[in-house]
């Protein structure tokens, strides 16, 4: 009897590997970079097929269907047809990444990764859409300084900041920066006012914006409030040096970002980061989750009954701590929207 | 509702703020970036293509999975940014296979409604379609901890689950190919 390494070793072995190096330009090509002057690539005919739109990959099975056939190259005996591959490439709205989803029965399920690379999962009815929302992400970032005079270190240049899925371009069209700073791997990092972006950020309307593109993502960090919010420190022109060139980032393969500060730069408490689903600065009834584990575990926090609050004749709210993965999870929208999350989303360790 | 396409704007910013670096700087270094990217393909590529001939359904090259791998990769960047190009490639290929096979039970199920002739299907050594019983993430599972011996931990990093999801879902694998290895033999 094959034994289950036999038929592992066998899967692992299928048909007859190519070129790396002739593969890989091929790659660079669909991906968009100029050839390379020193390669010579033959073309190789994709056995699986190109990149189609679903709908279309089913009309083109349709029209070749018990018709079309390719013969294996190495392998004559083999008869293969060639269901294209299809991918979905990921969504965003107004800023916000629109994640996949599985589906598990009438269940969807969501996987996210946090940006310190934490990955959970949300699981809801397939009658609510909760990725269409899109998300945005919070996150802090810690840069631990010493006082001046010699008073022992001193908390200072600590910064949350938003997680966008957008470009700079989009976020601040046709503004010319204040200033530039070298960033991680060549890029530069652009501080912007915030009069100069498309929409109001967040958290100080006012202030000053380090702006990081990471692949597809935007990270703000704040700086320069005016004196209205005299509490926080600025940073000055080494510190937005630091955190230019040391804050940095990755994408991970789902399309999620995971940041990777660089000292002095470290991740802040990990109860700070927040998912934030769907936009809650537009008209009452729109939906919108927020996740925090930061509100949960403190005196006055709420428990894990699914608590009601804020009913109107346009929309409703409810509210929990989760009990297995620590987030307070709070929802609002229409009274059928809320409904639904209140009875049906569950969280878990991804 | 509104989606975008997106495409990198730091670079018309830059232009924007007058940044320009000499063309012959900017060749040397993007040819040393595409060698080194390169060098790690080349030295990543024979695990790499095992991983998907393992994790891809029958029908699917697993050259055609390795190539939009890293075409979808390079989009984003270099290759030589990541920590570990080799597990963020598996990562890539696992996703490919789960969007495959979901495109390819629509198509299935489009299909025999209009009633295909069977004999146009791919016929594969009996073994090899008994691992398209399991899941794609329970083929990647298998693949990496019984034939590359990587850990558990190391594993569920690459398929995107926690370690004690991944232990379980080894555990059930093994158990169903086994069965299935048996009934095949009987």
């Amino acid at each position: 009897m094959t034994t289950v390494s036999e038929a592992l070793e066998r899967a692992a072995h299928r048909g007859t590997p190519v070129d790396p190096v002739a593969l890989f330009e091929r790659a660079r090509l669909d991906a968009g970079a100029p050839a390379s002057l020193a390669a010579d690539v033959p073309d190789r005919p994709r056995r699986t097929g190109r990149l189609v739109p679903a709908i279309a990959a089913v009309l083109v099975l349709v029209v070749v269907a018990g018709v079309v056939a390719w013969r294996h190259d190495d392998d004559p005996s083999r008869v293969v047809t060639r269901p294209p591959v299809t991918t979905m490439p990921i969504r965003s709205i107004d800023g916000r990444m629109i994640p996949r989803t599985s589906a598990s029965g009438t269940t969807v399920v969501l996987p996210i990764t946090l940006p310190d690379g934490r990955h959970y999962q949300l699981r809801y009815p397939s009658d609510v859409d909760i990725a269409s929302l899109g998300l945005r992400m919070v996150a802090q970032v810690d840069s631990p300084v010493t006082a001046q005079g010699g008073n022992g270190p001193m908390g200072c240049c600590n910064r949350e900041f938003t997680l966008s899925y957008a470009t700079v371009a989009d976020l601040y069209p046709a503004a010319a920066p204040i200033a530039t700073y070298p960033g991680a791997d060549g890029s530069s990092v652009l501080l912007f006012h915030a009069s100069q972006r498309r929409s109001t950020p967040s958290p100080y309307p006012t202030g000053d914006y380090l702006v990081f593109q990471f692949g597809p993502w935007v990270a703000e960090v704040w700086d320069s409030v005016p004196g209205s919010y005299a509490v926080v420190t600025p940073l000055d022109e080494a510190q937005r040096a630091t955190w230019a060139s040391q804050l940095r980032a990755e994408v991970d393969p789902d399309g999620f970002l995971v940041l990777r500060p660089q000292a002095p730069l470290q991740l802040a408490d990990p109860k700070l980061v927040q998912v934030l689903f769907g936009d809650p600065n537009t008209i009452a009834g729109t939906p919108s989750i927020s996740l925090w584990q930061f509100a949960c575990g403190q005196s006055g926090s709420d428990t894990d009954v699914r608590r009601s609050f804020g009913t109107t004749h346009v929309e409703s709210g409810v509210a929990w701590c989760d009990p297995v993965t620590g987030f307070h999870v709070s929802a609002a929208g229409s009274t059928a929207f809320t409904a639904a999350i209140g009875t049906g989303l569950v969280l878990r360790d991804g | 509702m509104v989606t975008r396409c997106h495409t990198s704007g730091v670079a018309d910013v830059l232009r924007g703020v007058g940044a320009t670096s000499a063309a012959n700087e900017d060749h040397a270094t993007v040819e040393a970036s595409r060698q080194a990217d390169e060098a790690l393909f080349v030295a990543s590529y024979a695990a790499l293509r095992r991983f998907a001939s393992s994790v891809a359904p029958g029908h699917a090259d697993p050259d055609d999975l390795v190539q939009e791998a890293v075409a979808r990769t390079l989009r984003g960047g270099t290759l030589s940014r990541l920590d570990d190009p080799l597990q963020y490639l598996r990562r890539v290929v696992l996703n490919l296979v789960v969007d495959l096979q979901r495109a390819r039970g629509r198509e299935t199920r489009t299909v025999h409604l209009l009633t295909v002739d069977d004999a146009a299907l791919p016929v594969y050594p009996s073994d090899v379609s008994m691992l398209d019983t399991l899941d794609p993430v329970d083929r990647a599972l298998l693949h990496l901890v019984d034939l590359e011996g990587v850990s558990i931990a190391d594993a569920s990093r690459v398929v995107g689950r926690n370690a004690a999801a991944a232990r379980a879902r080894v555990m059930r694998a093994r158990r169903r190919l086994r069965a299935e290895l048996a009934k095949e033999d009987s």
